[in-house]
C-alpha cells in the first residue's frame, strides 16, 4: 500500500477509541472533533471489546499485501451504555462465523484490528 | 418535478472488453458517433456534454471531447464510483428539463486495463480499503448477512449468473460471450469471496457509452425515448444502527423518488437494466426497488420470472456480469439497452412490448456510507 496517513480503527487498552455524538448519540471509531453525522460536539469514548457480528466473509484472492485465505467481518462494538460503532476487522482463527456471533477485540498489531470468538482472547 | 418532454434520441457504445492497445479517446469516440448518428445530429449541435469517469487519466474529459468533434463546448467531469454514467444522465437529463441548455450529451468512459493488472487495489485512504476490503469482498459480506436472514442456501445465488449469461451469449458487444455456464459451471468456478464465485462477479472491462438528451420539441430521429423521471441519491450514514446490507436503503430512496415522480409503481415496469456487478447486488437491487418480494430474487431468476421471456426480464443485455464493468461507462451502457429495448432493436434480446424501462446503477466502496451514489432512471418507449 502507498504511504498515506492510516485510517483504521485504532486499539488502545484492549479497546477500540473513539467518540459519541452528545446530540444524535451517533458512536464512531474515528477519533474526531465533531460528530461525522451531524457535525454536533462529541465525546471520547472506547468501545469493545465485546462486539457482534454483522457478516463475516472468506476472501479467497490476493488484495494489496493481503494473502488469501483471509476472513473480514463487520462487527458492531458495544459501548458504555449503548452500541457502538460497526467496524471492518479480521477474524482469527479465519473461517465465517454466523451473523450474530460474539467476538472479543484481540489487538491491531499496529494496523489491522483483530477478533476472536468471545472467551478465547488474551 | 420532471419536465415529461426531455428525451433521449440517440444511444452508442463501444464493444466491451480489454482493450489495452486502444486509446480511451478511441474507445469514447466509437459510442459518441454512434449517438450523435442515431440522434440525426452532429456534434455542432451539442450544447454541452457530462462525462463520467472513475479511473479516467487527467484531462481525459477535454481529450474526449477534442476527438470527438466536441472542443469548446462545456464538459463537466463527474465521479460517483460505479454509478458515474447514470449520474452524467441524470446532470444531463435536468440540464434540459430546467431549461439549461437545448441539448446535450452523456458519454461514460472506462479503461481499467491500463490502471490494474489485476483486480481493483482498495483505495488505501480509505479505512476499509486499507483493511483488504476489495469490492468482491464487500458483496460478499452483503451476501452472507442476506442468506442468513433469509435462510437461503448460498447455491441460489448462482442462478442470477445463469440468467444474465444466456443473456448476454445474445449480445454481440459483450465482454463475456459464447457458451452461457449452467449452474454447476457457475457453482463450481473458482471461489473468489464469501459465497461468491468467478462467474458470479463481473469481468474487469473497458468501454465507453454516450446518450444525446435533449426536449421532445427539437428531436430529429424517429422514435425517442422519454426520461419519465431520473433520482439520484447519494448514500447517508451506515453504521450499526441498521441490519440491512449497505445499498438498500439508498436503493429504496432513489427508487421512491422516480416511481412518485413518474407517477408509476414497479409493477408498470416491463424491462429493467439493474446492477449486478456481482450476483447479490442484483438480488439486493432488485428487492430494494419494490419488482420482487424480500428473499424471492434469485429464485425468481431460477422459475425464470426475471430471465428474457419471463414476466418482467431483468437485465436482457447480460447485465454487467456479461457486457463487463467499465465503470463510467456502465450506467450509459445500461440506459443504452434500455433504449434499444423500447424502440424493439434490441434482437435476439428483444423484450415483446416493452414500453416502461428502468434503469438502476448502484457506486459504492467508501467507507461508513450506504453507497456513493444510486440512479435510478424510468424510461417510456417512444408512440
Amino acid at each position: 500500500m502507498p504511504e498515506v496517513a492510516d485510517p483504521r480503527p485504532r486499539c488502545d487498552g484492549g479497546l477500540v477509541v473513539g467518540v459519541r455524538c452528545s446530540e444524535c448519540a451517533t458512536p464512531s471509531a474515528w477519533v474526531v472533533g465533531r460528530c461525522p453525522r451531524c457535525l454536533g460536539q462529541v465525546v471520547p469514548e472506547s468501545f469493545g471489546p465485546i462486539g457482534t457480528v454483522w457478516s463475516s466473509a472468506n476472501v479467497h484472492v490476493a488484495v494489496g499485501e493481503y494473502t488469501p485465505t483471509y476472513t473480514l467481518a463487520y462487527v458492531d462494538l458495544d459501548g458504555a451504555d449503548s452500541i457502538g460503532p460497526r467496524v471492518l476487522a479480521h477474524l482469527r482463527p479465519g473461517g465465517e462465523v454466523p451473523p450474530g456471533t460474539r467476538v472479543e477485540i484481540d489487538g491491531d498489531d499496529g494496523g489491522d484490528l483483530w477478533f476472536v470468538p468471545a472467551g478465547t482472547g488474551a | 418535478m420532471m419536465a415529461a418532454s426531455v428525451v433521449i434520441s440517440g444511444v452508442g457504445t463501444s464493444n466491451f472488453g480489454r482493450a489495452p492497445q486502444s486509446r480511451i479517446e478511441a474507445l469514447a469516440h466509437a459510442a459518441i458517433v454512434e449517438a450523435l448518428d442515431d440522434a440525426r445530429v452532429a456534434p455542432g449541435d451539442i450544447d454541452a456534454v457530462w462525462l463520467g469517469t472513475v479511473f479516467g487519466p487527467a484531462g481525459v474529459a477535454n481529450r474526449v471531447m477534442a476527438a470527438s468533434g466536441l472542443a469548446g463546448v462545456p464538459v463537466y467531469s463527474i465521479e460517483a464510483a460505479c454509478a458515474s454514467g447514470t449520474v452524467a444522465l441524470h446532470e444531463a437529463q435536468a440540464a434540459v428539463a430546467t431549461g439549461r441548455h437545448r441539448r446535450v450529451l452523456a458519454v461514460g468512459v472506462e479503461q481499467l486495463s491500463t490502471v490494474f493488472s489485476g483486480p481493483i487495489v482498495p483505495e488505501a485512504s480509505d479505512p476499509e480499503g486499507r483493511t483488504g476490503l476489495a469490492l468482491p469482498a464487500l458483496y460478499a459480506l452483503s451476501a452472507n448477512r442476506y442468506l442468513h436472514d433469509y435462510g437461503l442456501d448460498p447455491s441460489v445465488l448462482g442462478h442470477i449468473a445463469v440468467k444474465n449469461k444466456y443473456a448476454g451469449s445474445l449480445n454481440p458487444r459483450a465482454h463475456l460471450g459464447g457458451a452461457p455456464p449452467d449452474i454447476d459451471q457457475v457453482l463450481g468456478s473458482r471461489a473468489i469471496a464469501g459465497p461468491l464465485t468467478l462467474l458470479q462477479c463481473c469481468p474487469m472491462s473497458d468501454g465507453a457509452a454516450a446518450a444525446v438528451v435533449e426536449s421532445a420539441a427539437t428531436a430529429r430521429c424517429d422514435d425517442p425515448v422519454t426520461v419519465l423521471s431520473c433520482a439520484f441519491v447519494s448514500g447517508t450514514w451506515w453504521n450499526s444502527d441498521t441490519s440491512l446490507p449497505w445499498s438498500v436503503d439508498t436503493v429504496r430512496a432513489a427508487a421512491r423518488a422516480a416511481f412518485d415522480t413518474a407517477g408509476l409503481t414497479p409493477a408498470d415496469v416491463d424491462v429493467a437494466e439493474l446492477h449486478d456487478a456481482f450476483t447479490i447486488g442484483e438480488v439486493l437491487t432488485t428487492e430494494a426497488l419494490g419488482l420482487c418480494a424480500a428473499g424471492t430474487a434469485a429464485q425468481r431468476a431460477a422459475d425464470g420470472a426475471s430471465a428474457l421471456g419471463g414476466e418482467q426480464p431483468i437485465n436482457p443485455s447480460g447485465g454487467l456480469l456479461s457486457r463487463g464493468h467499465p465503470l463510467g461507462a456502465t450506467g450509459l451502457a445500461q440506459t443504452a439497452e434500455i433504449v434499444w429495448q423500447l424502440r424493439g432493436r434490441a434482437g435476439e434480446r428483444q423484450v415483446d412490448g416493452a414500453t416502461v424501462g428502468l434503469v438502476e446503477t448502484m457506486g459504492g466502496g467508501a467507507a461508513g456510507v450506504d453507497g456513493n451514489a444510486c440512479v435510478v432512471a424510468l424510461l417510456g418507449g417512444p408512440g
